[in-house]
């Protein structure tokens, strides 16, 4: 009952998620491509003390390098915007593709579909991005993007592929058939809406691992070095103890900016699911 | 500890539980101090800290027993086999405590220190037969005595089986016989002139024959070895390799009671537990950043020598624009090697010498190099270089010449922070000199496969030599390269080619101690002046402490088997 | 509810070319990444002399320049349970390496998973039967902010506090140095000592997700017809949540659940990093990085076996507790 009265509560509130989700994702990407035109400092720039602690010279102080942490801050906002906005495109594609077309079309397709699937998932992710890591010319940002937006979509793949079967027991899509909508038709303009709260679900922790996967690519040392995210910034906290000099000014921001960051999407995410709901009343079925 | 008089239940039905994690927390707990008997160190296990080391009451520490700890990365694959023969399965510096060889290379003064030798040997008038006297009162830790047929086992065991012989001694030009001249002395028989023969020796660690002679050295896995060290091997687990003291050891038995090797998995953990106090040094591995809190305290120390390995810009001097003299010393121009070393490595690593040969091989080293002008870092230089020598920038800034455009790729080590960091900066200014790179991380193995087969512009990476300044500077010698696509027999990862320097280290190779200098000598001033490779620095560095422990010698690493065999509690 | 034959036959042989294909992957994958590690010893140790990476390269069985043939042998060696001999142990056996390492793995991040799911669905659970109450906005507050921070990140500051602050807990590792001279009550209670941090950090990394499937499949269960029916009926608030809502909100966890125990066995690497403890997932890592292919083949081909098992295994207890599974 208490859901049922939450989903009545009134599309107000929903909306207040809806838009501030909408706003800290709005300032991000402000951050990110504004950002580095106001920031302080040149980026990698070493040419200040090291462990200085925050001033209003160094908002918030400078790490092991000299380098000045609200500087690369604002920087790593531009690559882990990008690798999270883009791979978690990516994935979602994929994802939704696979999952769709395999959920749709029985026999062999499904099967085959599926099959890759299952053999991919039984690899660690993490390895196959190492291996893939060492095909690429080069791990610039697009190869980054490229590793993590590519083994990714498994997982979504599955979750779509499931809600698909579900849906297309239902009877809209025997409607759509009779009326003469080709398979295509039916995946798209049919199935596709319903399966809408899915996909927004899962975009939300696609996006997150995203973030995430370029972080601990970065703290195992896979990535390009010149390149500066929220990832990078963590990983050399770690490797140059910033624990020992107790300097929280290193370690702290770039763990909540990336909290913070997969914040604004699942408040999006869920505004914009109940909002979903409610004008489809209360006919859910997410997982 | 006071967690233990909480109530223990946390008990399910109560509404207002706390969060979930706290509770998950508490739980671990409890669970984490209702072991805490168990957790107090074992008795004896006095070294240093005294905020963890609470004795049990039930087993009184025996002061005599003090363990000494020490920190290194020490991965699984390096603890599968003990035996001195392979390169690989071990874990190499734990050779040095529990084996001797007939003498050890001091990296700090780069000099010999005779171990089982019991003199520094003598050469023959041809030069051809080197005979060394064995100190007899060494014994193997099993309590057999130690004997000259040990040393002629151990170099027989080379030359039967090639795949161990990895510096290959008894290729065509040097070793022909080893053989023992009665109990206490070994005679080494040459096939020509090798002078740099003794430094070998400090390579090859003396095994007992009594022991390897009933395996196979090829796939013996020495579980429990038996060396003349000063340290016996006691066991192994995952956390530390356990040493004890050898009371009869011919040196001199160590102060310490025992060795403790402690198992880490990266660095910013070992440098944490040195300044924690949970460890008393390193050999070696530390997260550099970390060493000026490191050193605010003033029992940690520092302690700094040249080493063996030498880190550089490794120019692949066959590939076009590489090919130009010019290039290579704009590159070499534009590093600044001093901020590398300030800003990279916090000033711990030896500054590397335009010839390439590293400090530790002392007065063979050509000092005037570091004053030259012409190879001090400005950007400034390195750009009148390139437009000296006919190039132009192109609308991008990026030098250009005869269709040739200074646009390379950078490669370094994968997961290797301080590494990447120093790229950074390298990449930097070469960009300011108009020099454009990609950087191109890769794994450690194939950084390395490059470099053989010449698939590379420029390489960030350490060259690591024998203790022998012609094995060092053969590095430049065109019979240790080969042409793109095909594997370098030798060092020259580089493809440098020059008669002159050829025919100086040939003649090096058979020369006197005077005549060999001057020609090092010569051989440096013309690779500086070539700009083959650009030298960075190289480094040997010991962090240790001296809370709980003191009497270190450091006239050779703080924390070689010499100085721990010295080392007392405080 | 019988399970049909037919259903189970075409699990198994499902399972079975599924383990068929990994083994043709895992056999192909390292060789993909190139480098060779005869050289890289070689240049190591041996100023990168070829004739001892030639004899390395005989060694290890890679003069072999025939990949089908290098394909049969080590289809021959599976056959007999060989896992090969690794490059970089060698001349240990893989088996042995994979041996040593295994317990720890199996240990932490089976009983992590275990508390991350037992915690994550208890506080689902209670979250779902008053949504939007403090405990559940505030767990779930909680439980995102650690999820969307990069693990290492929990663990990094888990040691800070409870470890280099604190000292209640050890840095790392997975036993003290002493152990082996301790009595065995006092070598278990070692290992749990030092595996507090490290299991608490991998459950808190991981317990997000399971509060929130749980929270949000029960949130709907409890609001469909049937519970609306239940609750006129008067049936209690207890006996509909735990007899039926439970029952059906439970399924897409157990799916999780098992995905989970499957990869269990594939360790977790930036742990082992952060803690300095031995395990599966860094010793993979490093044959990665050291083209040791018969240890990387060995590490898949075990986490492989193992997700292909419990896969079957989740798919042969699911139609025992969820009978609208269609067996067809």
């Amino acid at each position: 009952m208490k859901a049922k009265s939450a989903s009545a509560a009134g599309a107000s509130g929903h909306n207040a998620k809806q838009l501030a989700g909408l706003a800290i994702l709005a300032f991000f990407a402000a951050a990110a491509f504004i950002g580095p035109r106001l920031a302080p400092y040149p980026k990698n720039d070493i040419d200040f003390e090291a462990w200085l602690k925050p001033s209003m010279k160094h908002l918030l102080g400078t790490d092991s390098y000299g380098q000045d942490v609200f500087a690369q801050l604002i920087y790593g906002t531009h690559t882990s915007f990008l690798v999270g906005i883009l791979a978690g495109a990516i994935t979602t594609v994929i994802g939704v593709l696979v999952g769709l077309t395999a959920g749709f079309y029985r026999k062999w397709v499904s099967d085959a579909l599926m099959f890759v699937v299952d053999l991919l998932l039984i690899i660690p992710v993490m390895a196959l991005m190492i291996i893939l890591a060492s095909f690429l010319p080069s791990m610039g940002l697009t190869s980054i993007i490229l590793v993590i937006g590519l083994l990714s979509w498994l997982y979504m793949a599955r979750s779509i592929r499931s809600q698909t079967l579900s849906e297309r027991q239902r009877g809209y899509v025997e409607a759509a058939r009779v009326v003469g909508m080709s398979n295509a038709e039916i995946m798209i303009k049919e199935i596709l809406p319903n399966l809408f709260p899915i996909i927004a679900a899962n975009l939300v922790s696609v996006t997150t691992q995203a973030v995430l996967a370029e972080a601990g690519l970065s703290f195992l040392g896979i990535g390009d070095p010149r390149s500066v995210s929220w990832g990078t910034i963590l990983a050399l906290a770690h490797s140059n103890n910033a624990i020992m000099y107790d300097a929280w000014w290193w370690i702290v921001p770039p763990g909540l900016a990336i909290a913070l960051f997969c914040f604004g999407f699942v408040l999006l995410g869920n505004g914009t699911l109940e909002r979903y709901r409610a004008k489809r009343g209360a006919q859910q079925h997410f997982s | 500890m006071n967690m233990r008089s909480r109530p223990t239940p946390l008990s399910r039905k109560k509404r207002l539980l706390p969060l979930g994690i706290a509770a998950l927390l508490s739980v671990a707990l409890l669970a984490g101090c209702g072991n805490n008997a168990g957790n107090s160190p074992a008795a004896g296990n006095s070294a240093g800290n005294a905020d963890t080391g609470t004795a049990s009451p039930d087993n009184p520490p025996k002061t005599e027993n003090v363990s000494y700890r020490l920190g290194d990365i020490i991965n699984p694959e390096q603890v599968n086999n003990f035996n001195p023969f392979l390169k690989t399965g071990n874990y190499r510096p734990l050779f040095d405590y529990v084996y001797d060889a007939l003498f050890y290379f001091n990296p700090v003064k780069g000099e010999l220190i005779d171990r089982l030798a019991a003199d520094d040997g003598a050469w023959s008038a041809d030069g051809k037969t080197f005979t060394v006297k064995l100190n007899t009162a060494a014994k193997w830790h099993d309590g057999q005595p130690f004997t000259a047929d040990d040393v002629v086992y151990t170099f027989q065991t080379l030359k039967d089986h090639p795949v161990l012989d990895s510096y290959q001694l008894w290729s065509d030009t040097r070793l022909s016989k080893v053989t023992a001249v009665g109990a206490d002395t070994v005679a080494f028989a040459l096939n020509g002139a090798f002078p740099s023969l003794p430094n070998y020796l400090s390579t090859v660690y003396i095994v007992p024959k009594h022991v390897f002679e009933k395996e196979n050295p090829e796939t013996f896995l020495n579980k429990t070895p038996v060396g003349t060290g000063a340290f016996t091997f006691k066991s192994i687990n995952e956390s530390a390799i356990l040493l004890a003291a050898n009371a009869d050891y011919f040196l001199g038995a160590p102060k310490i009671g025992e060795l403790v090797l402690q198992r880490f998995k990266d660095s910013p953990a070992i440098t944490l537990s040195l300044q924690k106090g949970e460890i008393q040094g390193t050999t070696g591995a530390l997260a550099m950043p970390s060493l000026p809190k490191l050193l605010e305290n003033k029992d940690n120390k520092l302690q700094q020598f040249p080493g063996l390995s030498t880190y550089a810009v490794i120019i692949n001097n066959d590939k076009p624009g590489l090919k130009d003299p010019a290039v290579r010393k704009a590159i070499q121009q534009a590093v600044n090697r001093q901020e590398i070393v300030d800003k990279g490595e916090m000033g711990a690593a030896t500054l590397g010498n335009p010839g390439f040969l590293s400090q530790g091989f002392g007065s063979l080293v050509d000092a005037d190099l570091e004053k030259d002008p012409s190879l001090q870092f400005s950007i400034e230089q390195a750009n009148k270089t390139l437009t000296d020598a006919g190039y132009e920038k192109n609308g991008k800034g990026v030098y250009e010449k005869d269709g040739v455009k200074l646009s390379f790729v950078y490669y370094m080590a994968a997961n290797a922070p301080a590494q990447n960091k120093e790229g950074t900066m390298i990449t930097g200014w070469l960009k300011e000199a108009g020099i454009e790179t990609s950087i191109k991380l890769v794994t450690w193995p194939e950084l390395t496969s490059l470099a053989m087969a010449g698939n590379y512009d420029l390489i960030q990476n350490g060259i690591t030599v024998p203790p022998d300044p012609q094995a060092a500077l053969e590095v430049f010698h065109s019979k240790m390269t080969a042409p793109i696509g095909q594997n370098t027999p030798g060092l020259n990862w580089e493809r440098f080619k020059d008669a002159q320097v050829d025919q100086w280290l040939d003649q090096a190779a058979s020369a006197d101690a005077v005549r060999r200098a001057e020609l090092y000598k010569k051989v440096q001033d013309r690779v500086a002046e070539l700009a083959p490779i650009v030298t960075l620095y190289s480094t040997g560095k010991t962090p240790y402490s001296e809370t709980a422990f003191t009497n270190y010698d450091t006239s050779v690493p703080a924390t070689s088997v010499i100085s721990l065999a010295k080392v007392t509690k405080k | 509810m019988k399970i049909q034959l037919s259903y189970v036959i075409r699990r198994v042989a499902f399972a079975i070319a599924t383990l068929f294909a990994a083994i043709v992957m895992n056999f192909l994958l390292p060789r993909l990444i190139g480098g060779d590690p005869a050289e890289m010893i070689a240049s190591q140790t041996a100023l990168g002399s070829p004739d001892v990476a030639n004899a390395l390269r005989k060694q290890f069985g890679l003069d072999d320049p025939s990949l089908v043939h290098q394909f049969g042998s080590y289809i021959a060696q599976l056959l007999h349970g060989n896992l090969g001999i690794s490059y970089f142990n060698y001349p240990v056996p893989v088996k042995d390496v994979l041996w040593n390492a295994l317990p720890w793995t199996l240990g932490i991040v089976l009983i992590a998973t275990l508390l991350s799911y037992a915690a994550g669905w208890f506080i689902g659970i209670k979250g779902a039967l008053k949504p939007g109450s403090w405990f559940d906005h505030s767990a779930l507050g909680v439980s995102f902010f650690i999820n969307s921070v990069p693990y290492f990140w929990v663990g990094i500051m888990l040691i800070l506090i409870f470890a280099y602050k604190l000292d209640w807990f050890p840095m790392g590792q997975a036993i003290p140095v002493e152990y082996d001279s301790l009595d065995s009550l006092h070598k278990l209670g070692s290992i749990a000592y030092h595996a507090v941090l490290p299991i608490a950090s991998l459950a808190l990394a991981s317990i997000a997700t399971h509060i929130l499937v749980l929270r949000n499949n029960l949130i709907r269960v409890l609001s469909e017809d049937y519970m609306v029916l239940a609750r006129a009926k008067g049936l209690s608030a207890r006996r509909r949540v735990f007899h039926y809502g439970i029952r059906n909100a439970f399924l897409p966890s157990f799916t999780g659940f098992m995905l989970s125990l499957g990869h269990v066995v594939g360790g977790a690497i930036t742990m082992e990093i952060v803690f300095s403890y031995p395990g599966i997932g860094m010793l993979t890592y490093n044959a990665i990085l050291n083209h040791d292919y018969p240890l990387i083949q060995g590490a898949f081909l075990v986490i492989a076996v193992s997700i292909i098992a419990v896969n079957l295994l989740a798919d042969l207890i699911y139609p025992l507790i969820d009978p609208r599974v269609n067996l067809n």
